[in-house]
């Protein structure tokens, strides 16, 4: 524990760690990384594509009764933002490029809850395709979004994860 | 908004809001850590696993007045089960003290420091550990007792044991304790 | 010192003595000056370790060796995924189509059917009446289709509108008429759908003879077609 440098010479030159390595990779090919290593893990996709602060917060707390219900391990939970659900994950300061009608949601009390789901293991991905729409063009807009995590297009991927076996849940 | 504040997300709120101040016990967790081990990257290593069980297991937590007493209770036992056989090794890296702007008290100052790490160093694990607990911590003997998992009269009598073991180790090094104290320099 | 006797002093020193105790411990001190000058002593000591802990050496295992060492880790990690990837991909073609069903061994999912061919179909389920949504739908479909059509990429969708969705297929409500007829003409595999049950239900119970555009096919119902659609392996999309 002490040596790690030690340790990871030790693992470099261990044939075995290539062909684990080798392994995940062809796991990432074949699209059995979405494969839940336990069947009873569900795998669930969350559409959000309404804007109304309410109706996500309410949508928010489907998603974290959901995780109490099947345990945070119980349940491999997407959130997908599309449409006007993208502004789910808008900073405040983000509200100046917004069309009329629309507000930027991520503060207060919902930012705490989407920090919260996030480290329970809930994924966000947010529809960029949506947000261009919407006039944000900068992911400093976003609350702390991984860019793997921005994907061009949200219907695109709600179609990909439930191909995957993900259910589809419009809450 | 219909749902009061702070309601929203249940319990969910209050798991976050922990975890963020589990984290930002980190600095003080690491000076304990430090003062036990006196190596800083198993101090680290330490602070690291603490953290990382805490943060896992944070609903464990019933009364979150003793985040505090918590966390170092983790910590404590990691270190008794995990990290105790790696002695300390005294007298290391006392270079990278910050001084004080006069010179000639900053050498005062880090020679001071130089010593009372060394005769820490030498206290038994026991007795140090109680010792960091009360003095630099600042627990009360009642939360050192329960972070060490031992009674409270254990606490007193290691703790009164550990002083007196000090204060010889540091009478042997010339340190009379009157003397060495720096003034605080008025700011 | 009696060992009693040094245990209070230390209780002392730590404030751990209740307030009459301390009382009493003060008054001692002001008789003994030895107690007094061992309390003092026991304090300072406490201040001398405080200072000597105040800054420990900050941990150096983010620089230099190790971090060294975690560059070739995630060096390595890169190639051997690039590895495995190429590996993965000369792979037979089967073991890809397969995969769905593998992944659906408890029943989840619609995942036989689309394991049967590579063709996505999106069956997209419209309840609302808001024209901003139908026209972001609306681009949403056209996106995708062209994109599917221009990689050659077989695709099939429908839009099911039911519901206050109905309106984007009302003659006389919708704002799209014209657009509906020139992706219906353009993408032979896209479908608009009607819900019966909507347009009877308007009719009964508002007296509204619901008129819809040309390029509108009748069902039943909406609600079971998504959900036969769904059986059938198609993903499905609430708008």
């Amino acid at each position: 524990m002490y040596d790690r440098q030690r340790e990871f010479r030790f693992a470099w030159k261990c044939p075995l760690w290539f062909c684990f390595a080798g392994l995940v990779g062809l796991l990432v090919w074949t699209g059995a990384a979405y494969a839940a290593p336990d069947s009873a893990r569900q795998q669930v996709v969350y559409h959000i594509s309404d804007g109304d602060p309410d109706r996500q917060r309410s949508a928010l707390r489907n998603v974290a009764n959901h995780l109490n219900i099947l345990g945070d391990d119980g349940a491999d939970i997407v959130v997908v933002l599309q449409g006007d659900g993208v502004t789910l994950l808008l900073r405040p300061d983000a509200q100046p490029q917004l069309p009329g009608g629309l507000s930027a949601n991520a503060t207060g009390e919902v930012r705490i809850g989407i920090e919260d789901l996030r480290l329970r293991g809930v994924r966000f991905e947010v529809c960029a395709h949506s947000l261009a729409r919407r006039g944000i063009d900068d992911d400093r807009y976003l609350l702390d979004v991984d860019p793997a995590d921005l994907v061009p297009s949200g219907i695109d991927e709600l179609v990909r994860l439930q191909r995957a076996g993900y259910t589809y849940i419009k809450p | 908004m219909t749902t009061p504040k702070g309601t929203l997300f249940g319990n969910f709120g209050r798991k976050r809001r922990l975890q963020r101040e589990i984290c930002a016990g980190r600095d003080r967790l690491y000076r304990i850590a430090w003062s036990w081990c006196h190596d800083s990257d198993i101090a680290d290593d330490l602070v690291q696993e603490t953290l990382a069980r805490a943060l896992s297991k944070v609903e464990t937590l019933r009364d979150e007045a003793r985040l505090q007493v918590w966390l170092t209770q983790i910590m404590a036992n990691l270190y008794r089960d995990q990290f105790r056989r790696v002695r300390p090794e005294t007298g290391l890296e006392v270079d990278a003290l910050t001084g004080a702007d006069d010179p000639e008290q900053s050498v005062n100052r880090s020679q001071l420091v130089a010593r009372t790490r060394e005769a820490l160093g030498r206290l038994g694990d026991d007795q140090r550990q109680v010792l960091t607990l009360v003095d630099i911590a600042e627990f009360s003997y009642a939360d050192t007792a329960s972070i060490l998992d031992v009674p409270v009269g254990t606490v007193m009598s290691r703790l009164s044991r550990a002083r007196r073991r000090m204060r010889e180790l540091l009478e042997q090094q010339g340190i009379g304790c009157a003397d060495v104290i720096p003034l605080r320099r008025p700011q | 010192m009696s060992s009693s006797n040094e245990l209070d002093l230390n209780a002392f020193v730590d404030g751990e003595l209740t307030a009459d105790q301390q009382a009493e411990f003060l008054e001692a001190m002001r008789d003994d000056p030895e107690l007094a000058r061992q309390a003092c002593e026991l304090g300072q000591l406490k201040a001398q370790l405080r200072l000597a802990y105040a800054s420990p050496p900050p941990p150096r295992l983010r620089g230099g060796a190790r971090v060294g060492a975690s560059w070739r880790a995630i060096a390595a990690s890169g190639i051997l995924l690039v590895l495995g990837v190429v590996a993965g991909w000369l792979l037979p073609d089967d073991v890809e189509r397969n995969r769905f069903v593998v992944l659906d061994a408890d029943g989840r999912g619609q995942t036989p059917a689309t394991a049967a061919n590579d063709e996505t179909r999106i069956v997209f389920h419209l309840t609302n009446a808001d024209p901003l949504v139908a026209a972001e739908l609306l681009d949403e479909v056209e996106g995708m289709l062209a994109a599917y059509q221009a990689d050659h990429r077989p695709l099939r969708v429908e839009v099911v509108s039911h519901s206050d969705g109905l309106a984007l297929l009302r003659q006389s409500l919708t704002a799209y008429g014209t657009r509906i007829h020139e992706l219906a003409q353009r993408f032979p595999n896209l479908t608009f759908v009607a819900c019966r049950n909507t347009i009877d239900r308007l009719r009964v119970e508002r007296g509204i003879e619901v008129r819809l555009v040309p390029d509108a096919e009748v069902i039943d119902s909406g609600v079971n077609h998504v959900v036969r659609r769904q059986k059938e392996g198609w993903s499905y999309i609430r708008v």
